[in-house]
């Protein structure tokens, strides 16, 4: 837990934090699908942060990478970020090279689109099943960024909407190798209130 | 072999659509957008239709109503990351065939075809 943050409490976050385990699984699960090699995503921390304490729970901030934005709407309404570093994406495209052969700069992004898409798709049929939500996803939308300016723009929003955030924080291991690539799923007032009060 | 119309917004899972469908024979028309589908399946007429779910502009199960209301025989196979039970029976109930949750693989996504057209 960071200093300053407040963890769930606890008769909610064994549940929430179930929930968010079993999603993060299912979610490492699709990605060693997508990409043919073993794959396994852990949730590393579950907590309530205050919204502009969240970009200290999500490593360097001036890396460069590919951010893949999807919004939640349904029963758990919010933002859903993936944010993968260049050298993570770079090896993402490498590995499907390998059976597609070449990918223009076009096919690239579009692979790593997808590779979002997927990711947080099935985080979040992982999280709805668990949870029993419906939980639909907006068209994703891929943005070579640097981490920190991801964030922000994401936060910003949100700090308009409310002042706590739900931080999820990944490890996730492909093919043997720690990966840098992290998921902030970021649920607006409501989608919050629904989540604690499940 | 049948002639299959592939719709998805993403370009690489078209190209890994139409490369294990060619692969397997089939001739492959695809659309980038719902409403792009829509307009392919009037004017090219094809067998069978991969139609993913989240696209922009007019989304994939607005599409399958269109198409449905176009010709109720179409035959319809959605195709997403969006493997939520609620999703998939609302699918059905608008008239989709079947339905295959991303990732897939090649032996999936041609045994939902052989089912679709059988």
């Amino acid at each position: 837990m960071s200093p300053g943050g407040m963890a769930v409490a606890q008769a909610v976050s064994s549940r929430l934090a179930t929930a968010i385990d079993r999603a993060l699984a299912d979610c490492g699960q699709a990605i060693g699908q997508f990409v043919g090699l073993a794959t396994a995503m852990r949730t590393r921390e579950v907590l309530l942060e205050a919204v502009l304490r969240v970009p200290a729970h999500y490593g360097d901030l001036d890396v460069t990478g590919a951010a893949a934005y999807v919004g939640m709407t349904g029963d758990v309404s919010g933002h859903c970020l993936l944010f993968m570093s260049e050298t993570t994406a770079k090896a993402l495209v490498r590995v499907a090279e390998e059976t597609l052969g070449p990918l223009d700069e076009t096919l690239a992004d579009s692979l790593l689109h997808e590779f979002g898409n997927i990711a947080v798709s099935a985080f979040m049929n992982g999280l709805a099943s668990a949870g029993g939500w419906r939980i639909l996803p907006t068209p994703p939308e891929l943005a070579w960024t640097v981490r920190g300016a991801a964030l922000q723009s994401l936060l910003g929003a949100m700090a308009v909407e409310t002042d706590l955030a739900l931080v999820v924080a990944a490890e996730w291991v492909l093919g043997g190798r720690d990966l840098d690539c992290g998921v902030l799923v970021l649920p607006d007032a409501r989608g919050l209130s629904v989540m604690l009060g499940a | 072999m049948a002639k299959v119309l592939v719709a998805d917004d993403a370009a690489f899972m078209r190209l890994r659509l139409r490369t294990i469908l060619q692969q397997a024979g089939h001739e492959v028309v695809e659309a980038a957008t719902g409403s792009e589908a829509v307009d392919k399946f009037a004017s090219e007429g094809p067998n069978v239709v991969f139609l993913d779910i989240t696209m922009p502009e007019m989304d994939g199960m607005e599409a399958l109503s269109a198409i449905k209301r176009s010709d109720p025989a179409a035959r319809v196979v959605m195709c997403t990351a969006l493997g939520q039970q609620n999703i998939i029976l609302q699918a059905v109930k608008d008239g989709a065939l079947d339905f295959i949750v991303k990732p897939f693989d090649q032996a999936r996504v041609l045994a939902a075809l052989s089912r679709a057209v059988s």
